[in-house]
């Protein structure tokens, strides 16, 4: 799943260990996240996009069947 | 961007819960070995019991890698979680497989402790390889 984390990390200056941090979670998930290579529950998303002040939908792009 | 005053702050133990049952388990058999004067299952249970909470505690560095989490059971979020659950997956069937052996090679050897022995070590090196797997895949 692709996802604007990874810009909108960069964009507030946050280090993968600081935003894994903030959230809870490792360093190595939100790489996971940024790189697609992992897809977050809906709770992580949720927490995400919260942190960035935007909604899932901003942050994660699912594509329609 | 802002701090996400949803997340809850929650202490944590100085362990987790599995690795605190492991070693009450190794500490209880250290003290029933010595009392029946077994010095060296003793010695295995409280050098067994030392290295795990070592271990453990390793892995709860915030720089620790995944793989030495999953190693020590020592799981930092969801993803972690979805890790271990792969891992244990393939002890799960090893274990099925070993166990029935191990009924098996009692009956005829009637040695089931250096047997049972066995086992867990068997089990603990397929845990290694499934969780090493694991982290690779994902």
């Amino acid at each position: 799943m692709e996802s604007q984390v990874r810009a909108r990390r960069q964009a507030a200056g946050l280090s993968q260990a600081a935003l894994g941090e903030a959230l809870g979670v490792s360093r190595q998930t939100i790489n996971a996240i940024e790189t697609g290579r992992y897809d977050p529950s809906l709770s992580l998303a949720v927490r995400l996009a919260r942190y960035f002040e935007s909604t899932v939908e901003e942050v994660f792009h699912v594509e329609d069947h | 961007m802002r701090k996400c005053s949803t997340l809850k702050t929650t202490k944590r133990l100085p362990l987790s819960t599995v690795n605190i049952a492991l070693a009450g388990t190794l500490l209880a058999g250290a003290i029933a070995t010595a009392l029946a004067h077994n010095w060296f299952a003793s010695f295995v249970c409280v050098a067994g019991g030392v290295a795990g909470v070592g271990a453990a505690l390793y892995a709860r560095r915030p720089s620790s890698r995944d793989i030495t989490r999953l190693n020590a059971i020592e799981y930092r979020d969801e993803r972690d979680r979805l890790l271990a659950k792969q891992g244990f997956a393939a002890v799960g069937a090893a274990a099925l497989i070993l166990s029935f052996l191990e009924f098996v090679l009692a009956l005829i050897f009637n040695q089931i402790v250096d047997l049972a022995a066995a086992q867990v070590v068997i089990l603990c090196i397929v845990w290694a390889i499934a969780n090493s797997i694991a982290v690779r895949r994902s």
